[in-house]
């Protein structure tokens, strides 16, 4: 009987010592510890990658975009290299100098001063529209190759893009054997290889690559824009910007969606997913001042043709034109309401009929309301999102 | 008798456990214990595609109907699990060990006209860890092999009959478990859905999970052949997509010192 007692106690034990709720604690790490402390010498990287995934609008997805997958390992290693100035000749110039996260991903210059201050010829192109759905998927109307970069459309992709602006004289002038020992010279570049490629090998392919992979995951679709045509967003995608004023925008606002809808939508896309067409000449100048596709293709029809920019973050990327001629959205729209000039290029939607330029004479409400909506297209948290601030320390 | 092997070959036939990286049941040892000073040294082994493991069990009756049972497991198994890179979803393979050492104590009573039935219960305790690597994935380069181990307790109490018949002797019980799992280092690249499963096991410790066991001997004094079964039955609804109810199968080669020494 007190052997039963005992053994009654003892599981009496067992069971309450059993039933106690203890909390567990796993350490969860990503970096090796050794290649954190290397990193956090040099760099501000949390210690897991950031989610550098863009989540599209519902307004979005239902005109039947999608964003690829990031690799968040390489966004980070691109990041990295993004804000990096040894990736230059002169070690003062990086992605980041004539793309700056505060003017979303643009400069404010009229056109960006490269390594020892030499100037550039075109403006800088704001980066926060990059995210270029029809590069990435071939089948839409674009056909395979995207939506070029460049003003004169001289790179299919951002991996093209990157090299080139590193590799030009007037930017970084890196050769191909510059970058890799720019790269390999730096410590805190060995971790992020091997985290992203698995080994440290460093190349210029790869460099380009990761860059991409940073710079195709900006995304920007949280303007006020983008809000609206959320909550205005119906069963047909475009019937919510063509007929109904959004509630939450002012009437100067809607107003301006409608001219903007009628006069601008057909070039820069109505539901600011996608430049309607690739290139364009939009009567700046009567001659050929600055060859833009023509000087990649020397085709008579390019010439003076340039990049049809989004409109996305319009508001940040002053000056405007691919040679920073105007310096305010004003001025801009008083070029499209007065100031267009023919060429034998300018856009039929920017003709009056044969060889005569159109005149749209907005009123000064019309230019004040159009203006009001390229406002509207401003996204505000892309310019502190943690996720694409320089990380250097 | 009969009705025993109706309910048992059932439970052998089930396919042992493909590997199971968070929680492997080891073998439920079942007293044969019937007087004092009885004592039994069995070693086990399990061999399948994907498990390769041995045990040690020891059992000991120092007084009459009390028991002390000491168990050592250690298992290396292998495996594929879905898993995800950056947000790229593949298919990777892992490969893990876990040991666990256990002792416990507990009464048993000899009962049945003819005093076949053997009835036992016992409660112990125990500490385990368990080591994984996930292999690199060849269709992502930037995926090397990656760590997550911890250690864990492990309580349990175990209602078991057994019976002798002739030669042949047949047990079955039933282990109430709680494993608790208490410090680990997880490699976070194995990938969201991994990390998410290894934190839901975090969570949900101690983990209170139901056993059943078969074990059906063939006894040719001193030595006793065993085939046995140990299959996780129960445990709460939200670590089922754990998969751990797996069942653990092994043989057995045990040793009755005391019928060694008449």
């Amino acid at each position: 009987m007190k052997k039963l007692h005992l053994a009654c106690l003892f599981l009496g034990v067992l069971i309450l010592a059993a039933a106690c709720k203890r909390d567990s604690d796993f350490n969860y790490y990503y970096y090796e510890p050794a290649d954190y402390a290397l990193l956090s010498q040099y760099l501000n990287l949390p210690d897991r990658p950031e989610n550098y995934q863009s989540e599209l609008p519902n307004h979005l997805m239902a005109l039947g975009l999608s964003v690829r997958p990031v690799d968040y390992d390489k966004a980070t290693l691109g990041r990295v290299l993004f804000y990096d100035k040894k990736l230059s000749k002169d070690g003062t110039i990086s992605c980041a100098s004539c793309h700056k996260q505060e003017l979303a991903f643009a400069d404010n210059a009229k056109v960006s001063t490269g390594v020892f201050g030499r100037v550039g010829d075109r403006n800088s192109i704001a980066l926060g529209s990059v995210l270029s759905f029809s590069a990435y998927y071939g089948t839409d109307l674009f056909g395979p190759s995207g939506i070029p970069f460049f003003w004169d459309n001289r790179a299919n992709t951002a991996s093209d893009q990157n090299m080139a602006s590193m590799t030009n004289p007037k930017e970084m002038d890196m050769s191909h054997a510059d970058i890799v020992n720019a790269v390999q010279a730096q410590p805190y570049y060995e971790p992020l290889f091997r985290m992203a490629y698995g080994s440290n090998q460093i190349t210029e392919a790869r460099v380009s690559e990761a860059i991409a992979e940073f710079v195709n995951g900006i995304g920007s679709f949280k303007s006020k824009f983008d809000v609206e045509a959320e909550k205005a967003l119906g069963y047909n995608a475009y019937s919510y910007l063509e007929k109904n004023n959004f509630s939450g925008f002012s009437a100067a606002e809607n107003r301006g969606k409608l001219i903007y809808l009628e006069n601008c939508a057909s070039c820069h896309s109505a539901t600011q997913s996608r430049p309607e067409m690739m290139k364009a000449n939009n009567g700046l100048d009567a001659t050929t001042v600055d060859a833009g596709v023509g000087g990649i293709t020397n085709a008579t029809d390019d010439m003076a043709m340039f990049k049809v920019p989004l409109l996305r973050n319009i508001e940040l990327t002053a000056p405007y034109m691919h040679d920073g001629r105007f310096n305010t959205l004003e001025e801009v729209v008083e070029h499209y309401s007065t100031g267009i000039q023919y060429h034998p290029n300018l856009s039929t939607e920017l003709r009056a009929g044969g060889a005569q330029a159109k005149k749209m004479n907005f009123s000064t409400q019309d230019k004040s309301d159009l203006v009001a909506f390229l406002k509207t297209l401003t996204d505000q948290e892309l310019l502190t999102d943690k996720r694409y601030a320089n990380p250097f320390k | 008798m009969r009705l025993l092997l109706y309910f048992a070959i059932p439970a052998l036939l089930l396919p042992a456990c493909s590997s199971n990286r968070f929680y492997t049941p080891n073998t439920m040892q079942i007293p044969m214990l019937s007087e004092k000073g009885q004592a039994t040294v069995q070693v086990g082994m399990a061999k399948n595609k994907h498990n390769s493991g041995w045990e040690v069990q020891g059992i000991y009756s120092p007084l009459s109907h009390l028991g002390l049972m000491v168990n050592h497991f250690d298992l290396h198994y292998s495996g594929n699990t879905y898993t995800d890179f950056s947000q790229f979803f593949y298919e990777t393979e892992y490969k893990g060990k876990t040991r666990l050492t256990e002792g416990a104590v507990g009464g048993y009573l000899q009962t049945g006209p003819q005093k076949e039935y053997l009835i036992s219960l016992f409660g112990g305790y125990g500490k385990g860890r368990t080591e994984n690597r996930y292999l690199p994935q060849p269709d992502f380069p930037g995926t090397e092999t990656y760590n997550s181990s911890w250690n864990y307790q492990r309580w349990f109490i175990q209602p078991a009959l057994g019976m002798k018949y002739r030669r042949f002797q047949v047990g079955t019980g039933l282990r109430f478990v709680w494993v608790d799992y208490l410090n680990g280092d997880i490699n976070s690249r194995v990938g969201q859905t991994e990390t998410d499963r290894i934190a839901l096991l975090e969570e949900n410790s101690p983990l209170a999970l139901t056993e059943i066991a078969w074990s059906f001997s063939w006894h040719l004094r001193p030595v006793v052949i065993s085939l046995n079964s140990t299959a996780v039955v129960r445990g709460k609804n939200n670590i089922r997509e754990l998969n751990l109810a797996s069942n653990f199968v092994s043989l057995t080669v045990g040793l009755n010192l005391h019928e060694l020494r008449k």
